[in-house]
């Protein structure tokens, strides 16, 4: 059995209790791996070793061109060993081999992206102010955020790491990050990678322990400076609480139930293959998936008929296999909580269009077969809750107006799409959709020079792009005095005048 | 208003302990003694409906109290009051080394799973 152990102060460990976790391959349903279990006692270990690389290290007082040299060497390291990396990832997490391999190459490029705004990123901008009432020269100084708790979910195991840590690094913060219980082990092959670079010891911690242990100190400890998450909502709102006792900077992606409308004058192949990617990759287990189809009523018996017809060639299947497109669920307790959703959505009188049970010829794997339901009303709770799970529920609207009414009828605005010819209709319906984003023609093609995040309960903050490198900075301002006489100063007057 | 639906019912969301999940209650609070805990409801994602059992926890406006475990209120917000509007909802326990949240059960190797029971 391949065994990891905890990443911290640039040394791997066993945990302080010797405690270790099986991580169990959601395909085979059997223990691959050893992962060291850690308590509060190594995360504030953790925190400690990030504290002294920021306070006292080299790293956020480096040249930004150093910081990115590291940044690329990170980048060649992961490069190098992507294959293999992408074999852990699939028996850690079932995403499929496919898959897995395309997050290798999607994180190499997001790592060469910050080390690239590493370098070019203006950190001293000079601002314009009036000069009533100080003369002066005005500058913008933007400097890292300080120690930054990290926490990340188990459905995009590697890529959600490099994520977090891109852009955290790229501005010379230090790092305690915590993958998912369910899905570790990537990140410490990654961990393994950095070991390798030159980053100072100390910069990049990574643990693997439970929220309500790891994570909650993480929130909690006075050492950290801002915390990120991508997961829950009803977590995120936990999060925000236990950061407020220390006033932390908060940033979270959470949960989304996206929208993907279809207009009637929309390429109908392209539109439904298009849906159904955007629905079920990754087994529906993304936060953004387009899990709620609004079609017309004159084209709805259409587009279901073909939905169900395409939906029947996804091959469900062992993910290390190439030809598989589905892989298995996380967990047996996530396929209990998506099949029982199935159950509800039939019990709140929608019709399961195809799918529904688990696949008949796989007897080993937490499987559930890519399923839609018709007749769903938007009340409904299979309309409303994330199910993050292999279900599309289709909704008939009655105009354009009705499909942007239903749109926004959600708790969450994190993602969403509208498929149609017509280039002007489309940007129309995609602004007025209040969500983080939204692809015309296309789904789930996220590029990290653009942001992403959520409007309403889907979160706070941006990841990605400018705005999302923005959020690892403090801003200073620095005000240079141009006055240079006492007298003439504006509060001279004030205090002294005659 | 934003994510409401369209009113399902205005009955009330009922919700009932199993034994089981009363003893872990219990042992999370002698774990951790005089802490006030209230119970919460996830609303799907990477977690599902699990409920969550918060330490020292803020309930917002939005937050009504369904039921209780022994004196230990459990409330849900508006969006879930409504999701689950005249049904009985059975909080009950299993033993699990991995699960990843904040609920303080976890700590002691438990988690709690929501099972949706029949309609009222």
């Amino acid at each position: 059995m391949q065994e990891y152990q905890l990443y911290i102060d640039g040394q791997f460990s066993a945990a302080a209790s010797g405690k270790t976790a099986e991580s169990i391959n959601p395909a085979t349903e059997a223990p691959w791996a050893r992962v060291a279990r850690a308590g509060r006692e190594d995360t504030q270990r953790a925190i400690k070793a990030a504290r002294k690389a920021f306070d006292e290290g080299p790293w956020p007082r480096m040249s930004q061109a150093d910081r990115a040299k590291i940044l690329n060497q990170i980048a060649d390291g992961l490069q190098a060993r992507a294959q293999e990396i992408a074999v852990v990832e699939t028996q850690d997490s079932g995403g499929t081999i496919r898959k897995t391999n395309g997050d290798l190459m999607l994180a190499n490029a997001q790592l060469r992206y910050f080390a690239e705004m590493a370098e070019q990123l203006p950190l001293l901008t000079e601002i314009q102010v009036p000069q009533f009432p100080a003369q002066s020269k005005n500058f913008i100084q933007r400097e890292p955020f300080g120690v930054c708790g990290q926490i990340i979910p188990w459905n995009f195991p590697l890529m959600m790491a490099v994520w977090k840590l891109g852009p955290a690094l790229a501005t010379g913060n230090t790092i305690v990050l915590k993958p998912a219980s369910d899905t570790p082990c990537s990140a410490f092959e990654l961990a393994a990678v950095i070991a390798q670079s030159d980053l100072p010891k100390g910069v990049v911690n990574i643990i693997h322990g439970s929220g309500a242990e790891c994570g909650e100190e993480l929130c909690t400890n006075p050492m950290i400076d801002k915390v990120a998450f991508t997961g829950s909502t009803a977590v995120g709102r936990r999060i925000m609480q236990l950061a407020s006792d220390t006033v932390k900077k908060v940033t979270l992606e959470l949960g989304g139930k996206s929208a993907n409308i279809i207009l009637d004058d929309a390429d109908l192949d392209m539109a439904v293959d298009g849906s159904l990617f955007g629905c079920f990759f990754h087994q529906g287990q993304a936060c953004e998936s387009g899990t709620r189809l609004l079609v017309s009523e004159a084209m709805h018996d259409k587009v279901v008929e073909r939905l169900v017809e395409r939906t029947k060639l996804i091959n469900c299947g062992d993910p290390l296999d190439m030809a598989s497109a589905q892989g298995p669920l996380i967990s047996a307790r996530q396929r209990e909580t998506v099949e029982g959703y199935i159950k509800l959505g039939l019990e709140e009188g929608a019709k399961v269009a195809v799918g529904g049970k688990r696949p008949a010829h796989l007897s080993k794997g937490y499987y559930v077969e890519p399923t839609i339901f018709t007749g769903v009303k938007n009340s409904m709770k299979v309309a409303q809750e994330e199910i993050f799970g292999p279900v599309l529920v289709v909704i008939r609207y009655k105009n354009i107006d009705d499909a942007i009414r239903i749109a926004n009828d959600s708790i969450y605005g994190l993602g969403g799409a509208v498929w149609s010819r017509d280039a002007d209709k489309a940007m129309a319906v995609a602004k007025q959709v209040r969500t983080g984003t939204m692809w015309i023609n296309e789904y789930h093609m996220l590029s990290v020079a653009a942001p992403f995040g959520g409007y309403k309960q889907s979160g706070i903050g941006r990841e990605f792009g400018l705005d999302g490198i923005l959020e690892y900075m403090q801003i200073k301002h620095i005000h240079v005095d141009q006055v240079g006489n006492r007298p003439a100063k504006f509060w001279y007057g004030a205090l002294f005048g005659a | 208003m934003e994510g409401r639906g369209e009113p399902a019912s205005t009955a009330g969301m009922n919700v009932v302990f199993t034994a089981a999940a009363l003893d872990v209650v219990r042992k999370v609070q002698a774990a951790r003694d005089g802490l006030p805990f209230v119970f919460v409801f996830g609303e799907g994602c990477c977690e599902g409906t699990a409920p969550h059992l918060f330490a020292n926890h803020h309930v917002g406006p939005t937050q009504q109290e369904v039921g209780r475990a022994d004196a230990l209120p459990v409330f849900a917000d508006a969006h879930i009051r409504q999701l689950y509007a005249g049904r009985t909802v059975v909080i009950d326990v299993e033993e699990d080394p991995l699960a990843d949240g904040f609920s303080a059960e976890i700590e002691l190797g438990y988690r709690f799973v929501m099972r949706a029971g029949a309609s009222a």
